[in-house]
């Protein structure tokens, strides 16, 4: 096993930027988010539980180009966008790190694959920390999770004193180790650091765990209960774009005379203008249907067509909710109540 | 540019023709070819799928293809002037430059029906995506049993695809062409029945036996044509119909789409019966 | 001697008995141990979960709205009734939606009590420097229980940032007043952070703006949690023509925000709420802050936003000394 000492990182962090663009966390006016560094690469902190964004915003932007086109004298031109740069997500939680295995399922699978995605994905590297100190609002540990997990992670640093133990996970990261060896040591001690972190609890524990609630839910579309919650819902679309599994964008045409782009934006479920269509027709028109949408989108839909839960339970929408809105408290509530 | 496998990404096409469907001028058809051969050879639609149409500078639009596979150029778009995209592609002139990518969705399982008798049942543009497989059918008329449309819109001139269901499809033996308009104008012509469809549908009274019905129109029609199908005593799978919901991407990511577990855009938009009593009904 | 909630559930029993009401709106707990989320009670069994206590909560005005149907919209004239939980900061929102005719104080039946700031439980646990379990407030001074320390903390040091700001303490109109204030939590106005941004160059004023906008993910819950915002249709969701595009660029940004801005000055009841929700901690309080002072200055008002019938921003003049 190999370790890296905290001193280090910054050092690794400029090797790697020679060929890939480099995200850390780092704070911003007292906020933590994960953001890209340009020749400040002392400025990564370890100081967060989790980065306000979380790592979708580097593999699946808020926003993006989908092409360029030109259409002078009806000579229509259409681009897709230049290759993208190699990428290295450090300090990468192991929640979002297992997100970015849900996101995989949307993207990759199926008959279609997205392009911008599976690019970022090939040329990026997921170098994550596993977590010292889960606060209030972690439940990784209800969807099979731990502080300490590996799954979707190239590279697992374990926080010990004033070093890392280095775990890789995938052969990229190997590769990584490998090309870089300059900069990690030896590590001998042997110690049950790596099994402690994997096996700590995180606050909210794993009685939340959603189990089976999937099949249950199946026949709980007209429960009173979603009528309850989305009274509280204001209808701001918080929950969806801190959730690191949410995927839904909108597809929106920016024109300048002849010459234009095409760009997607996330987009929110909890938004009224979401579900309309052209004529005003909307199959989901109050908060009540939409809030049932996203819980039944990660509960119910996603674990049926993937089978996989569409939480990774990071605690961005929990800790965010201005008005209590709990996808823990639902499961829970289900689970008492089916 | 003609390789791109990007999915979201259109491949330029012309407009060749723009026809007038009805009197009012809010439906269009447009035959649209691809600039680039290798692209339209790539475009292997099946009747009933759709296809993402884009007006560059305003947005995409989900339209189903209302040409059959079996009459390939140039592939044809029956639009109804409804949103943003649809208005912008109204304005549009022959020989301008629209996007295509797709084709999208599943199709009518045309295949499944082979020796059955077919009823079609349609309403106002809801005709567009049923034109494809009728034409389909009877293009490989020898395969099927008798063919029943049945059709109807608020007005004679409401009715789209007049020169087929006038002259070219009765004129097909096994054929049989109904008619239907909710009302007529003091004034205008017309010979045929005066009704809405569902009730329409219950006085031709079409034999369930070894039959499929199709259905597609507005969905309040369709609503009320479900019901007089049963009344007909259709089972739930010998009834096929099409969903439709606002859709961006096509192609299953964009979460706009979704009834249950299910896409539109990429389960459906045909459904049996039997698969839409099975879902949430939130659509 | 009975404590608020009591009080409380006693008047709810009341008004649900008589018919007052058909609804009442106020707090219970929610899922974490100090977390206290809206709740709505349709009769009075169900209103029993419901609590008053000193942890942070969020603002129940802009639920009337929903609830209420606004006048407006041809909805209202309801002879039915919405009872609500008011602090000064709710009752200043309840006021704006009267005064912006949004609804009618008729419809409405105020239970108001005292309050004297709430406490944010995250800066307890920051301060303990762990989960606290247990909080017990006793006038100025907070114990904080964790599983391995404990600690007292001045509730100063722990008041939800918006109420530091608080600019109404009081509930002048209840209709039912659980507790006079004991004493009224002192109400100082405090612009030095404007102040701070005010000394800054335009330059640099520019750069602070930008890097907070560009942080927005455009999610919207400052405008979903503001009483000011109660535009039947507001000009972000109107697609055709569609005013803010969906990109999120960062001239998108400052028109969504500066827009906003501009639309709830002189309205803005400086409840400080957009600031609270806000999930990337863009400082608009001090966006509204600044229009506050200017407003006040340059009208020459003791309080901008204190909702009346003739605010600043809301008359005319003939003789107005400045051209439109």
């Amino acid at each position: 096993m190999d370790k890296l000492l905290r001193s280090n990182v910054s050092r690794l962090l400029k090797k790697l930027s020679e060929h890939a663009e480099i995200y850390a966390p780092t704070m911003e006016d007292g906020v933590c988010v994960l953001s890209k560094l340009v020749n400040n690469y002392d400025d990564w902190t370890l100081d967060y539980v989790r980065t306000t964004n979380s790592v979708k915003d580097i593999f699946f932007p808020q926003n993006e180009e989908i092409m360029r086109y030109k259409n002078a004298n009806n000579d229509l031109n259409i681009e897709p966008p230049k290759p993208f740069k190699e990428r290295v997500a450090f300090g990468v939680r192991p929640c979002d790190a297992a997100a970015m295995l849900l996101l995989d399922n949307v993207f990759l699978e199926g008959e279609f694959y997205d392009s911008y995605y599976k690019e970022r994905r090939e040329k990026g590297a997921l170098i994550t920390i596993a977590c010292e100190k889960p606060d209030q609002y972690c439940f990784c540990t209800s969807f099979h999770s731990s502080p300490g997990a590996t799954e979707g992670s190239d590279i697992v640093l374990y926080p010990a004193d004033d070093y890392f133990l280095v775990v890789a996970v995938t052969d990229k990261g190997k590769k990584l180790i490998k090309a870089n060896a300059e900069i990690f040591e030896n590590a001998t001690e042997k110690s049950g650091i790596v099994e402690n972190y994997k096996s700590m609890k995180t606050p909210i524990g794993n009685n939340c765990s959603p189990g089976e609630l999937n099949e249950k839910l199946k026949n709980e579309f007209d429960n009173p209960y979603w009528k309850k919650i989305a009274r509280r819902c204001l209808g701001c679309g918080n929950c969806t774009f801190v959730c690191p599994t949410c995927h839904c964008f909108a597809v929106c045409d920016v024109a300048r005379g002849c010459d234009g782009k095409r760009t997607r934006t996330w987009d929110s479920c909890k938004f009224q203008d979401f579900f309309l269509m052209a004529g005003d027709h909307n199959p989901r028109p109050t908060q009540v249907e939409r809030t049932r949408q996203r819980f039944m989108h990660k509960l119910n839909y996603f674990k049926e067509k993937y089978d996989k839960y569409q939480c990774v339970g990071c605690g961005r929408c929990v800790e965010k909710c201005p008005v209590g809105v709990h996808i823990a408290d639902v499961i829970t509530h289900m689970k008492e109540e089916l | 540019m003609c390789s791109s496998h990007n999915q979201l990404v259109p491949k330029v096409a012309t407009i060749k023709k723009i026809a007038e469907e009805t009197s009012s001028g809010d439906v269009k058809t447009f035959y649209v070819e691809f600039d680039c051969p290798k692209e339209r050879a790539e475009f292997n639609n099946m009747p009933g799928q759709c296809a993402m149409i884009s007006v560059l500078g305003v947005g995409e639009s989900m339209i189903s293809i209302t040409s059959s596979p079996t009459r390939p150029d140039p592939l044809e778009f029956s639009i109804k002037k409804m949103g943003k995209v649809t208005s912008a592609l109204h304005d549009f002139a022959e020989g301008q430059k629209i996007g295509i990518r797709g084709p999208y969705g599943n199709n009518f399982p045309a295949d499944e029906w082979i020796g059955k008798d077919l009823v079609f049942i349609g309403g106002g543009i809801g005709l567009a995506p049923l034109r494809s497989v009728i034409n389909y059918c009877i293009d490989k008329k020898e395969s099927y049993g008798s063919i029943t449309i049945i059709y109807g819109s608020r007005s004679p001139s409401d009715l789209c695809f007049k020169e087929e269901i006038f002259e070219n499809w009765p004129s097909v033996e096994g054929v049989k062409v109904h008619l239907a308009v909710d009302k007529i104008e003091e004034g205008e012509q017309w010979d045929k029945s005066i009704g809405f469809v569902p009730q329409y549908l219950e006085q031709i009274s079409p034999s369930p036996d070894n039959a499929i019905a199709i259905t597609c129109g507005p969905p309040i029609m369709i609503k009320y044509v479900l019901e007089s199908l049963e009344k007909l005593k259709f089972k739930d799978e010998q009834i096929i119909t099409t969903l439709e919901l606002k859709m961006q991407c096509g192609v299953g990511y964009c979460g706009r789409c979704n009834i249950g577990d299910k896409y539109v855009c990429i389960d459906g938009p045909v459904f049996s019966y039997k698969q839409i009593k099975e879902m949430p009904q939130e659509f | 001697m009975m404590n608020m909630t009591e009080k409380m559930l006693e008047q709810i029993r009341d008004l649900f008995e008589k018919k007052n009401i058909k609804l009442f709106i106020g707090f219970e707990k929610g899922f974490e141990k100090f977390s206290r989320i809206p709740a709505f009670a349709e009769n009075y069994d169900e209103a029993k979960s419901m609590i008053i206590d000193e942890f942070e909560t969020p603002l129940l005005a802009k639920y009337l709205i929903r609830e209420l149907g606004e006048v407006g919209a041809g909805a209202v004239e309801k002879s039915e009734r919405v009872g609500i939980l008011t602090r000064g900061c709710d009752y200043l929102s309840i006021r704006r939606l009267v005064v912006d005719n949004i609804i009618l104080r008729e419809n409405l039946v105020i239970i108001g009590i005292p309050c004297n700031g709430l406490i944010d439980p995250k800066k307890a646990n920051k301060l303990l420097g762990e989960e606290a379990q247990e909080i017990t407030v006793d006038e100025k001074i907070v114990l904080a229980k964790g599983e391995i320390k404990s600690r007292e903390i001045n509730k100063e040091e722990i008041l939800l940032d918006r109420c530091k700001k608080c600019i109404m303490s009081k509930v002048e109109e209840s209709d039912i007043l659980l507790e006079e204030n004991m004493d009224d939590m002192e109400v100082s106005k405090d612009y030095s952070a404007v102040e701070e941004i005010e000394k800054l160059t335009t330059e640099e004023r520019y750069e602070f703006w930008r890097r907070q906008f560009d942080r927005c993910i455009r999610c919207f819950a400052c405008r979903d949690a503001c009483t000011a915002c109660n535009c039947r249709k507001c000009i972000f969701d109107i697609t055709e023509p569609e005013m803010l595009e969906k990109t999120v660029a960062t001239s998108e940004q400052f028109m969504f925000h500066f827009i906003r801005a501009f639309h709830v000055a002189g309205r803005c009841t400086a409840c400080g709420e957009c600031e609270k929700v806000c999930p990337v901690d863009i400082p608009l309080g001090l966006l509204n802050g600044k229009f506050k002072k200017d407003i006040e200055l340059l009208f020459d008002v003791d309080e901008a936003g204190i909702p009346a019938e003739i605010e600043p921003l809301g008359e005319f003049k003939l003789d107005d000394p400045v051209e439109w």
